[in-house]
Order: structure tokens, then C-alpha cells, then sequence
């Protein structure tokens, strides 16, 4: 075998290979963001991909809900305030009070009612285009391979990330879409036992993530973030929640 | 539609203009001189000038001669039909009906504005007055028809007012030159002894259109009202309108999407120039079926771009329907205001700058295709009622932060209306042991609630809700109610209203 290669040099050609693979802005100087440690080792470089497509697997209106609250975190965790959000909320309702709860103000984010799936595609790709949108959600279930290329194509030129719930209930097909998630509730855990429903808790499988690696997760999302259940189960204090007892209107 | 016409004729409009930019020839003799073949002749005379016997197109040599101390200017500031055309504009707070007539009069249509100065005759005084302020002599008529206010102003008395439909009467005594007729019109009715407008009257049309021509006949009846004379009004300043006129009827969408694309380029070249834009734009074709259609563009921020108003557009092109063909284009915009100041190209790379850009023109185009109640935002309403607790506010301004802040949780998306689930909850005031949505069945093992919301009563009765946030043995999470009040006996008040995450 020949001499050894220095490893920066190595790490700047993988770089150019992953530009050419469609990470749009290969992240030089993006360091790994702490709050997604758990993601670490299964992303490219360990900083997760913005500027990309990500797809959401979500059959059930019980895992869509899981899965949108899931990209609300994401959102949280890895975008800096001034937030703007596209939503284009096709053939399911949004619900804006829910979103406090992950760290989004209802302002920040611009709904769209698509009439219908020509219109909603072309409001997906109009978002995806703007420079000004730091990510886009939306439902879209036809999500084959020419389709998730234009709009790969499309965000690899403004740098928008997307993420898409895919509530199709057919078999995963094969796409240009930067990863695959799948996101389910998993049941929640509170400290000694406590009664009551603990911090949403879900089941999270990443099934492919290019430049990374698969891999799959429990983890709770708190109001300091993710954590996992263990690390949950060894807290012996949950800050209890104070509602009033009686509202009207 | 009824109009009551103000003629206001600048006698001495030339000379006037001179002296309010060299006020020391005021009451000087004055005269306008300009080249003609050769010879220095004069355009306009002062009144001073004319008192001496100088008159228009008098060589100046012989005008020298009669009046030694003559001030003579050979340029006007202005072309005297812009002139015209400032006064005009300035007049526009009397009325909104101004009509030019080159080079010295302009119409004024008074009809519905007099009575806010007095009537009237001291809405005439007041013009006069304010008009003599400024440095202008006037002389004023008011009648029922442009053509008679004009005679009575320029060949009558000053201040005269024709009562409605009595325009007979008042020309009767006229020179047939007030018809605003060419003099040599005007010299062979002289030659046949027609010296006054009534000797006119009785006359056949026939017989006057074959002696003197259509021009004798069409003028008397503009005077006397009998046919409308038609007269362009002046625009006010601000708003911007371009048309384009086609010999041929267009049809084709490449046609219609060319001259617009011609129109947004002149509007980009004369807005622009002016560091102008607009937020607002409209376009409109007329058919040859006399029908008109128009589309409309509105922008968030000002602007001018051609190329960037063709593709708001070209949404909504498809919408004109050119039928038999489009006659007439016309691209206008109510209220031009001033460009907000374009970052220059090496500025714009900043991620603030282009983010607004980018956003901006995002909702441009999303409001250039859909309709106004597609595109929302939302904000979270100060009301626990879950239907009531958010409500849409305007996309292009960031709406006031709200101090609320619920501390509970709330599902991702509301059922509308909620679904029925059939419950098994022996307890009462407790959540229910088991409940059945869609065929399956869920078993609940954690559970919060109930958080008891009220009907807000200052709208509307009913019964009030008991929440409980569900979670089965998978992890599944569900917001159910109970309506009203628990009764053993009654299973049917059970409903899933979302899916928490």
C-alpha cells in the first residue's frame, strides 16, 4: 500500500462529492448543532442538512400529528429567529395554538389552502424558490422520483428546506428526497411514575439519510429540548402543569 | 348628464407669465417677439403696449417706432400650452372637470361645486380674484355649453352668466367670430352682411353648410347645446396610464402578453426614471363588442419592474377573453409613490436584504394566483374556546405578539366537527377507560383532565366541554370531550376532537 493520504485533503474531496450529491451548500463552517446530539453520528458531517427534502412517512393521522410535531422541533432547534415558514396545509387542517408548544409563534408561519393538487404543487414549488423562506412544510403524497427531483432541484438553488409529510399508505418508493423519516408516538414516561401524560414521546426512525446513516431513536421533546427516556426516567422533579380549573369562551 | 361650463380666458397669457418672472416690467409696455421669415414680429402685446397701438403680428421695427420705451422678450419659460397646462392642474381644487382649449382658455366644469363657494357668481370672483393674485388677467363667462361660456368670455361681458338653456339669447347679439370660426369663415359671412349670430339662427343648416362649409354649422350647434361638444379633461397628478391602440383587432394570447409586455416596459422606462413605483396595477383590454375586462396585480412593496409585473400578470392572462378582438390596451396605476431605495446589486447578497426581496415576492405571486383567503396568517386569539382560538390576520404586516401563553397542550389538527367515539367511563369525572374511534378499539392508559371549557355565554348557549388528553397503550395521543354534564346512562356525548403529537 501507498504512503498515507493526509486527511484533510480526503475530507475536502468527500465535500466536493457530497456537492455534487445535492447538498447544495456543503457546510464548511456549520458546526454539529449540541441540541441534536442524538443525531450526531447518522448526518452528513453531524449537522443536519438544510437546503435539502426531507420526507415524513405518515399514514395515520396519529402519526401525522407526530410527525408534524416532530418538524416543528426540528425547526426550533436548527433555524435562528426571524423564523419564516410556508405551510401549505393540502387536504389536512392545521391547528396554529398546537404550535407554541414547539417554539413556533402562529405569525411566523404563512398557510396556504391549495384548492387543489395542480395548485398545490405549484405553490410548493413557488415556496421552494423563494429566497426569503427558511422552510417550507406540506402535505404531499405523490412523492415519486421525478416529482421529489424537482423539488430537490428546486431547493438546491435557494437553499429552502423542506419537509414533506407523505401520508400515502403504499409502499416506500424510491425518490430523490434527501431522507426518509418515520415518526411515531411512543407511550411517554414520567419520573416515579407519576399519573398523568408525560412530554411527547416518539418513536423515531430514520430510514435513509444520504451521507449518513439510518438509524432509530425514542427520544421526548421537553421545553429544554430533546431528550431521551432514560436520561427523563432519571429526573426526580417534572415542573407540574398549572391550568385553571374553569374557562369560558 | 347636466353641466354648467366656466370659461376662463388668459387675455394676456404670454405677457402675464413674462412679468411674474421679470416683475420690474410690470406695467410696462411689453411685447413677445419671435422670427418669422425673416422679421422679428409680435406674438403677444401687454396691455400697456396695446393701449400705444401695438397689435399682434406687428413687425417690431414698426412697433419701436410707435412706442419708444417697448420691453420686448424673445422666449417664453415655458411652451405656452404647458403653461396652460400648470394653470389647469392648479384649478383642479375648484372643480375635478378641467378641460384645456389652447392657447388661452381653459374650461372649468362648475356643475356641483359652486354652491361650496356661494354660487355662482362668487365662485366666478373667486377665480378671478385668484387668478389676479397669481398675476393673471381673466376674463370669465359661465353657460350651459363650452362653446357659449367661450363667446361670452371673449366677446362679451366679463362675469356674464347664462341662465340654463338661454344660449340663444345670450349669443343673439354676438359676432359670429365667437363661434370660435375661422376668419375666413368669419369674412364672407361679414362680405354678406351676417354681422350678429341671431341673423344666423333662422337660416336652414343646409343652406349655411353649403355656403360656409360643415365648420359654421357644427360650431353654432356646439354653442347652442344641441350637440355635445366633447373635450378631453386633464388628468390630476399622480396617477399613471399608458394605452395602446390597434388598427386590427388582436386576438391571440402571444399578442395580448407582447403589448403588455410593451406597456410594463414603458411604465418601467417613465415610473423608473422618476424613482417611482406602484403597489398597485391594472390592466384592461376593450373589445370591439364595446366590453372591457381588467386584471389586477397588487405588490407588497412599491415597484417598477417590468419584468417582474409580466409574470404577476401572466397568472391571471389567461383570465381576458379577447372574444372578437381587443381593440384598446391600457395599463394604469392609481397612485405612483416613491421607490423604496433598492439596495444596489453588491448589497443585496445580505442576507436581510434579499430575505425581504425574496418573501415579498413570494406573497406577490402567491396573491397573483389565488385568492385573498388562501394566503393567512395566523395569530393565537386571547379565547379558550378551541374553534375561537385563532383567528387570520394580515400576511404583509407582523401582527402585534400576543402575552398569552397557554401552558396546555393542543392537538395538531382540529376535527371539524368533531367525531363521535363510543366510550367506556364507569367513573364519573374521570376519563374513560376505553374509548372506540374507527373500528378500533383504544385502551387508555394515561390520561390528564378534565379541563372544563365553557361556552362563551355573551354569543351563544349550550352545553360545555369536558377535555381530556388521552394517551392508549401504544402512545397514541387524543384530545376527547365530554359534552355537558356526566350521565351513566348516556354514551352518545363522547367526541374525538384531535390528534395531539
Amino acid at each position: 500500500m501507498g504512503k498515507s493520504v493526509d486527511p484533510l485533503v480526503l475530507s475536502a474531496l468527500r465535500r466536493e462529492i457530497q456537492a455534487l450529491g445535492g447538498l447544495a451548500t456543503p457546510p464548511l463552517k456549520a458546526l454539529p448543532n449540541p441540541r441534536l446530539a442524538f443525531l450526531r453520528d447518522h448526518l452528513p458531517h453531524g449537522v443536519f442538512p438544510l437546503g435539502a427534502v426531507h420526507e415524513f412517512r405518515c399514514a395515520q393521522p396519529e402519526s401525522w400529528a407526530a410527525s408534524a410535531a416532530f418538524v416543528l422541533s426540528l425547526i426550533q432547534v436548527c433555524f435562528q429567529p426571524p423564523l419564516r415558514l410556508v405551510w401549505i396545509a393540502h387536504e389536512q387542517p392545521v391547528y396554529p395554538p398546537a404550535w407554541s408548544s414547539f417554539g413556533i409563534e402562529a405569525p411566523q408561519v404563512l398557510v396556504i389552502h391549495p384548492s387543489h393538487t395542480t395548485e398545490a404543487r405549484w405553490c410548493l414549488l413557488e415556496s421552494l424558490r423563494a429566497s426569503g423562506v427558511q422552510a417550507v412544510i406540506a402535505n404531499w403524497n405523490q412523492l415519486d422520483m421525478t416529482t421529489s427531483r424537482q423539488f430537490q432541484l428546486a431547493v438546491e438553488s435557494s437553499g429552502v428546506t423542506a419537509f414533506l409529510l407523505n401520508t400515502h399508505k403504499r409502499p416506500v418508493q424510491q425518490n430523490a428526497c434527501f431522507s426518509r423519516w418515520m415518526v411515531q408516538s411512543a407511550p411517554s414516561v414520567l419520573p416515579d411514575d407519576l399519573p398523568g401524560v408525560g412530554y411527547p414521546t416518539w418513536h423515531i426512525a430514520l430510514q435513509k439519510m444520504r451521507h449518513g446513516l439510518p438509524g432509530e431513536w425514542t427520544m421526548v421533546w421537553t421545553p429544554d429540548g430533546f431528550q431521551s427516556v432514560s436520561s427523563l426516567r432519571q429526573q426526580r422533579y417534572v415542573t407540574p402543569l398549572t391550568t385553571p380549573l374553569r374557562k369560558i369562551g | 348628464m347636466r353641466a354648467r361650463y366656466l370659461a376662463i380666458w388668459f387675455r394676456y397669457l404670454p405677457t402675464d407669465v413674462l412679468v411674474r418672472q421679470q416683475p420690474h416690467w410690470r406695467k410696462q409696455p411689453l411685447v413677445w417677439v419671435e422670427p418669422e421669415h425673416g422679421t422679428m414680429r409680435v406674438r403677444a402685446a401687454s396691455p400697456e403696449a396695446q393701449q400705444e397701438g401695438v397689435y399682434v403680428d406687428q413687425k417690431l421695427a414698426d412697433a419701436r417706432a410707435l412706442v419708444p420705451a417697448l420691453q420686448e422678450a424673445h422666449q417664453l419659460p415655458q411652451p405656452i400650452d404647458l403653461i396652460l397646462h400648470h394653470l389647469g392642474l392648479w384649478l383642479i381644487r375648484f372643480s375635478p372637470d378641467i378641460h384645456l382649449h389652447p392657447p388661452d382658455t381653459i374650461f372649468i366644469n362648475s356643475f356641483g361645486c359652486d354652491h361650496l363657494w356661494g354660487g355662482e357668481e362668487a365662485y366666478m370672483r373667486t377665480i378671478h380674484r385668484r387668478m389676479a393674485e397669481l398675476g393673471f388677467y381673466t376674463q370669465v363667462a359661465l353657460a350651459d355649453t363650452p362653446g357659449a361660456a367661450w363667446a361670452c368670455a371673449h366677446y362679451g361681458k366679463s362675469f356674464t352668466t347664462v341662465p340654463p338653456k338661454q344660449q340663444k339669447q345670450a349669443l343673439a347679439q354676438l359676432s359670429p367670430i365667437a363661434l370660435r370660426i375661422p376668419e375666413s369663415v368669419q369674412a364672407g359671412l361679414a362680405k354678406l352682411g351676417f354681422l350678429r349670430i341671431e341673423q344666423l339662427l333662422p337660416l336652414p343648416a343646409s343652406s349655411l353648410r353649403k355656403r360656409f362649409g360643415e365648420v359654421l354649422v357644427r360650431q353654432l350647434h356646439f354653442a347652442l347645446g344641441d350637440i355635445p361638444e366633447w373635450l378631453e379633461p386633464i388628468h390630476p397628478p399622480g396617477g399613471w396610464m399608458s394605452r395602446f391602440p390597434c388598427l386590427h383587432p388582436v386576438r391571440g394570447g402571444n399578442e395580448i402578453r407582447h403589448i403588455l409586455q410593451h406597456l410594463l416596459t414603458e411604465l418601467e422606462h417613465q415610473l423608473g426614471s422618476k424613482q417611482q413605483g406602484a403597489r398597485h396595477f391594472r390592466f384592461t383590454i376593450f373589445r370591439v363588442d364595446n366590453k372591457r375586462q381588467s386584471i389586477d396585480v397588487e405588490t407588497q412593496l412599491p415597484t417598477s419592474d417590468a419584468a417582474y409585473l409580466l409574470r404577476l400578470f401572466e397568472a391571471r392572462l389567461p383570465k381576458l377573453d379577447p372574444h372578437q378582438g381587443i381593440e384598446l390596451f391600457q395599463l394604469d396605476t392609481p397612485a405612483p409613490e416613491p421607490l423604496l431605495i433598492q439596495q444596489e446589486r453588491c448589497w443585496t447578497d445580505t442576507v436581510v436584504a434579499q430575505d425581504t426581496v425574496g418573501w415579498t415576492s413570494l406573497l406577490d405571486r402567491l396573491h397573483s394566483k389565488l385568492r385573498r383567503d388562501q394566503v393567512q396568517r395566523y395569530v393565537v386569539t386571547e379565547k379558550h374556546w378551541p374553534e375561537l382560538a385563532c383567528a387570520s390576520v394580515s400576511v404583509a404586516e407582523d401582527p402585534p405578539q400576543l402575552p398569552l401563553r397557554l401552558a396546555v397542550v393542543r392537538p395538531m389538527c382540529l376535527l371539524d366537527p368533531p367525531e363521535p367515539i363510543g366510550v367506556s367511563a364507569p367513573v364519573p369525572d374521570y376519563p374513560p377507560m376505553l374509548f372506540r374511534y374507527a373500528g378500533e378499539v383504544h385502551r387508555v392508559v394515561r390520561a390528564d383532565g378534565p379541563e372544563r371549557i365553557e361556552q362563551p355565554w355573551w354569543i351563544h348557549s349550550g352545553q360545555h366541554r369536558d377535555y381530556y388528553l388521552v394517551e392508549d397503550e401504544f402512545g397514541r395521543r387524543y384530545w376527547i370531550f365530554r359534552l355537558g354534564h356526566y350521565q351513566p346512562e348516556q354514551r352518545d356525548n363522547w367526541f374525538l376532537h384531535g390528534y395531539c403529537p
